[in-house]
């Protein structure tokens, strides 16, 4: 093939590839030139110029089809339209809430998990918590809480006790019969009413018995013997019954400051209906100094974590009905 | 009122503002499905549905040509028409029907007999050739050379890029010259190729 037909063959190949454009003025001023160029000498090329120009005319002469119906909206249109955009807004509130919560779980739950593996170790005045003694701190609260409602019950007996003896003097009652009186209920802490009242709420604290407790957190002496002093019945008269007993209110903490006689009050404290134990009303435990932040901290990112995940439900319903309701 | 400021009372949920531009726009729109559909009933409906769309959807529009807003979504209707053909290849029967039905709506009472004719020959063949396209070529072809429309408005129309409105139109164009060369006795004298 000569030099002249190759040049010629790519020439038409190029014009035949832009014709269209050509035709449309879409080519650039230099491609232009070119495909003019090639026109004046192909046949082919300016046939099938012609033949396309032919086409786009005919085209361009179609007739225009009139619309068999109008396609205006009815004037209910706008109510419609006004439900379907606040749909549409409650439905985009809804998804934006949704991923805001979302990410605000994460958020909780990194901080949480930071917290119980020690990655994070907040800056305090004493040594910074580790992950391990996060959890007892745990368990130490629920102790703590335990104990103070156990203190609770013996205080109001002793002042129930008091106003007793006060009572029975003053009416001249004879001087065994407070004593016969009082044999019952000195027995009752080894009966199963109140050892399961005072076990149950020991339960948390089982535990936390049969480890070792920190010795930074718990007082003079073992918790055992603590509560052996608090509560002498319940632990030394009999023995057989009341181990498991003395076992579950083996607290971790105790903070009786009451002197060991006080402690033998609840022996003779007369058969009268159990004072109610408000624990509500218990004084809130106070973490252990010099992790106050890290606790704060971590106790409000585990609440948090609840409240969002609820938050999270909530919303994940009302995206499905705001849903609903935009599709309809 | 300029067209800026119906889209905007439109856009506010004005209905009968709205109509304005349904008004000034369904011919248009129902040209274009008619051609890229070949049905004048499945047609209508694309066009129906394109302007209750467009009137949901107006919300979105951020300024710009209406008109090319709108082909866009009737464009993207037609799509779905051709879908449900696909899904359903039936004849309705109201296409057997359409011509008769359809033909008084075609009258114009100033031409004459020989240009009515000429003009329905005109338009069956047209409409023959562009159904024997693809889609995609099909869509270009019909906003190029039926309704002048630039590669770029093209392009913004169809949401391709301008070099694929190029080639669309080149093979589309191509295959429309070969099939009217080879139906040219179905065409009227004055425009065979």
């Amino acid at each position: 093939m000569s030099r002249s037909s190759q040049v010629n063959t790519r020439e038409h190949r190029f014009t035949a590839e832009r014709l269209c454009a050509f035709l449309d003025g879409e080519l650039s001023i230099k491609d232009a030139r070119r495909v003019d160029e090639h026109l004046a000498t192909c046949v082919e090329c300016q046939r099938e110029m012609t033949q396309l120009r032919a086409t786009v005319d005919l085209l361009r002469r179609s007739p225009v089809r009139p619309i068999p119906r109008s396609c205006t909206l009815p004037p209910s249109m706008q109510s419609e339209q006004a439900r379907h955009r606040r749909w549409n807004t409650a439905y985009a509130v809804m998804r934006g809430g949704m991923v805001a919560v979302a990410a605000m779980l994460v958020l909780s739950l990194s901080v949480d998990t930071a917290f119980r593996t020690g990655l994070v170790q907040l800056p305090s005045e004493a040594p910074a918590a580790s992950a391990k003694d996060y959890g007892v701190m745990a368990q130490q609260s629920e102790g703590v809480v335990v104990t103070q409602v156990v203190e609770k019950i013996v205080e109001r007996e002793v002042e129930a006790n008091v106003e007793t003896e006060l009572d029975g003097e003053a009416e001249g009652v004879v001087e065994g019969e407070p004593i016969a009186a009082l044999a019952a209920p000195a027995a009752e802490p080894n009966s199963e009413g109140e050892a399961e009242g005072v076990s149950s709420l020991a339960v948390p604290s089982l535990k936390q018995a049969e480890s070792p407790a920190p010795s930074d957190t718990v007082g003079a002496g073992s918790p055992q013997e603590g509560v052996r002093e608090a509560l002498p019945e319940a632990s030394t008269e009999s023995e057989g019954g009341s181990e498991p007993q003395a076992e579950a209110l083996a607290l971790p903490v105790v903070r009786s400051e009451q002197p060991p006689a006080t402690a033998v009050a609840p022996a003779e404290a007369p058969a009268q209906p159990e004072p109610a134990v408000d624990v509500a009303a218990v004084q809130p435990v106070s973490e252990p100094q010099g992790r106050g932040a890290a606790w704060a901290v971590w106790e409000t990112a585990r609440l948090l974590l609840g409240v969002l995940v609820g938050l999270l439900l909530v919303l994940a319903a009302g995206l499905l009905w705001a849903g609903q309701k935009r599709r309809a | 009122m300029n067209e800026q400021a119906i889209i905007a009372a439109a856009q506010k949920g004005d209905v009968n503002a709205y109509n304005r531009l349904v008004v000034a726009y369904q011919e248009l729109a129902y040209n274009v499905a008619y051609r890229v559909l070949g049905n004048s009933d499945r047609a209508a409906d694309a066009t129906q549905d394109s302007f209750l769309r467009g009137y949901k959807a107006l919300g979105d529009f951020r300024g710009g040509s209406f008109k090319s807003w709108i082909l866009r979504i009737v464009t993207n209707s037609c799509y779905d028409q051709l879908r449900v053909m696909r899904r359903r290849p039936t004849t309705p029967i109201d296409d057997l029907l359409e011509d008769d039905e359809h033909s008084s709506l075609m009258e114009d009472h100033s031409e004459s007999p020989e240009d009515y004719v000429e003009r329905r020959e005109l338009d069956g063949v047209v409409q023959t050739a562009l159904n024997t396209l693809p889609e995609d070529q099909r869509i270009v072809v019909v906003l190029s050379d039926i309704q002048g429309y630039s590669y770029d408005e093209i392009a913004q129309i169809t949401s391709v890029s301008l070099g694929t409105v190029k080639s669309r139109l080149s093979r589309g164009r191509a295959k429309m010259r070969d099939y009217l060369v080879a139906h040219r006795e179905q065409l009227p004298v004055s425009v065979r190729l």
